[in-house]
């Protein structure tokens, strides 16, 4: 983070802080309601935007953290304090009991699957009418205190900044980190990153999309070290050849393999490992695939769509800097520049030859992909 | 008894979510989008309907043409507005515009038609019935399932046959080539949205009847019918269809022996169960998975 942005984020942390001490009652709730939603939101990107699952019933986790500290402020006279972080916990259990049945379903079977569970929760909310009071819902919920001090919604609109401020940095670390990575390559081309996997049932994929769903509504625990690959132990094969031509370790699993749901437990993480330092050049190959698929397809999430779309251009040229060391003259304006340099290099790696150059009007993943998989590469490793 | 009537109007529904999900089915092949707020495409033609008869005191085939024609052109231009902006630029935005627009035809219907729901008076359709083996029918209810399989059966033979039909068919299978042969795959894409839109229409129509109208009426059946074309799998209309059917008789038995309240609870958790045992809805073929 540059101290540019930190500075602006600073000024708009400030800007925000002083609207709430200057604004009345009714201002200071809009802004919780905006800062409430923002949460939301970033627990949905987390799946949505990075891990590319689509979530219909997303505010049934928002209900169910709702009940959880509403029922025990109210009714169990518990401190609010305690209840909080037991609401994300709740939440983020609900999301891996629906993680256990919707991993089977992507696209929009799981728009379906999630749809679905957001009207059990509601419709369940209304029946369980001993615990959350029916379509009444509960009532005379107590403000939260901290020692003699009784919260106002001034004072509920200032903590709602500062779990957003801290919603926002766990999502920026988780982004950044190798779970961060993994769940990218999963959203981006799910049976690639399952293929490049060189240790088969060492961490399924399916782990990692449950994850997600776990993860994605408890706002405050980000555990980047749970469930991380071990560093060593993973035996590549690089000079086996698979039945594609390739000599890459491209397993061909997911190909052989007529039913994909069992190559799930081929990995996605050894996109994780890379931090780790794994040595062979073939699995670093592989690595660079996947980042080159991810690339420009960060340049399609982030620009055509919405509020974040002004300052792609930056973003992106930034995570192109990082992914490729494209240290000599980097692209300036164009983000699509970027996607056409990281195909290329994508495409110099695998020793495609120049010539043969996909339609790049729109770089997709699965162009990138195909490339991939379809040239041999050109040295002997 | 109660499980034969609830059976005979559980097949009614059921056809009904089966019109609509025929709907989501048919964008859905030609584009890879649908419109998501289809239950408020069949709440406009009931509401059209209802107002061009009762209030206004037209003939009622008048007033079921204009409802078909509002809904086919409110198809046609959630695709030009929602959806198609979005598809060209490779967004997946569609989906919240489509909701979005459907909203904002809910409260348009809400500020002009009014808060308060209204029944179809009531007809020759609605008092007529005829008695088998003990129940009674109305015919109503008894036209519903006919209207909805010859529906799916023309939809059906209209695409193998007609010229349009051939299009549509060409462009699900490879939309590039389609372009190639001269096939205006816009024009397409628009006409299965027109055809969606159509097709909430008529389910709209014949289910006035059955509830009250309002403005709200379409979101929870725009939803059933969005889980129908799901359990369906999505990509064959008998298979939309039939769990259009299968849905709404399992609905009516849910509500027949534990009652309204709980319903929903254990329709969409079946659905959901459904979808983790066959997750490619209930009578798919198996996945082919490209890279």
């Amino acid at each position: 983070m540059s101290w540019r942005a930190l500075l602006s984020a600073a000024v708009a942390v400030a800007g925000v802080c002083l609207l709430i001490a200057r604004g009345d009652g009714y201002q200071c709730y809009i802004i919780a309601l905006v800062g409430l939603t923002a949460i939301v939101g970033i627990g949905l990107n987390i799946l949505l935007g990075l891990s590319g699952q689509i979530s219909l019933g997303h505010v049934a986790f928002y209900a169910i953290g709702a009940y959880t500290v509403g029922v025990l402020t109210a009714n169990l006279n518990w401190s609010f304090w305690l209840a909080l972080p037991l609401a994300g916990v709740f939440a983020g259990l609900a999301g891996i009991v629906l993680a256990i049945p919707v991993l089977r379903v992507r696209g929009p079977y799981l728009a379906m699957a999630t749809i679905a569970f957001g009207f059990v929760v509601q419709q369940g909310a209304a029946e369980w009418k001993g615990l959350t009071g029916g379509w009444n819902g509960l009532m005379n919920i107590p403000a939260p205190r901290l020692f003699a001090f009784e919260f106002d919604v001034r004072e509920i609109a200032l903590l709602v900044l500062g779990l957003t401020i801290l919603a926002l940095v766990c999502f920026a670390r988780l982004s950044a980190s190798p779970w961060g990575k993994a769940m990218r390559a999963v959203r981006d081309a799910e049976v690639a990153s399952l293929s490049i996997g060189p240790a088969p049932n060492a961490a399924p994929s399916a782990k990692t999309r449950e994850w997600v769903f776990s993860q994605r509504s408890s706002r405050s625990c980000m555990p980047r070290e749970r469930q991380r690959p071990r560093a060593t132990g993973v035996e590549s094969t690089p000079t086996s050849r698979s039945p594609c031509g390739c000599s890459t370790n491209f397993r061909p699993t997911a190909f052989a393999n007529p039913r994909p749901r069992q190559s799930e437990s081929t990995a996605v993480h050894p996109v994780a490992q890379q931090s780790a330092g794994f040595p062979s050049i073939t699995y670093r190959k592989g690595m660079f695939a996947v980042k080159a698929m991810i690339a420009p397809v960060d340049d399609r999430i982030a620009h055509p769509r919405g509020i974040d779309g002004w300052r792609a251009g930056l973003s992106v040229h930034q995570c192109a800097n990082q992914s490729f060391q494209i240290a000599s003259s980097p692209p300036k304006t164009e983000t699509r520049n970027v996607a056409r340099s990281s195909v290329s290099l994508a495409r110099s790696s695998v020793g495609v030859p120049r010539n043969c150059s996909p339609h790049l009007s729109v770089v997709k993943s699965s162009a990138v992909t195909a490339l991939l998989f379809q040239y041999k590469p050109r040295g002997n490793h | 008894m109660l499980v034969a009537s609830a059976l005979l109007s559980g097949l009614g529904l059921g056809s009904m979510y089966g019109l609509l999900a025929l709907g989501f089915y048919v964008t859905h092949a030609v584009s890879h989008t649908v419109n998501f707020a289809q239950g408020s495409t069949m709440m406009l033609g009931a509401v059209v309907c209802f107002t061009v008869w009762v209030t206004f005191g037209l003939p009622l085939t008048l007033a079921v043409i204009v409802a078909l024609a509002a809904c086919t052109v409110w198809g046609a231009l959630v695709e030009r507005v929602a959806v198609r902006p979005f598809v060209a630029r490779g967004s997946d935005a569609w989906l919240i515009a489509t909701v979005a627009l459907g909203i904002v035809i809910d409260n348009v219907i809400l500020f002009t038609f009014g808060k308060d729901p209204r029944g179809m008076p009531p007809g020759i359709l609605t008092t007529g019935s005829v008695t088998v083996a003990g129940i009674k029918i109305q015919y109503l209810q008894a036209l519903i399932p006919v209207v909805g399989l010859l529906l799916a059966a023309g939809l059906h033979l209209s695409f193998q046959r007609s010229r349009y039909g051939k299009a549509l068919l060409a462009v699900v299978q490879n939309k590039d080539a389609a372009r190639l042969m001269g096939i205006d795959v816009e024009r397409v894409i628009v006409a299965a949205f027109a055809v969606s839109g159509l097709l909430a229409g008529v389910a709209g129509i014949l289910v006035a009847p059955l509830f009250t109208i309002s403005s709200t009426m379409g979101t929870l059946f725009g939803i059933k019918a969005f889980a129908v074309a799901i359990l369906g799998g999505i990509e064959s209309a008998w298979g939309v269809v039939l769990a259009g059917l299968i849905y709404g008789v399992a609905e009516a038995l849910i509500i027949a022996v534990l009652g309204s309240n709980y319903s929903q609870i254990v329709t969409f958790a079946l659905v959901i169960l459904a979808l983790a045992v066959r997750p490619r809805g209930l009578f798919a073929r198996a996945e082919v998975k490209k890279v």
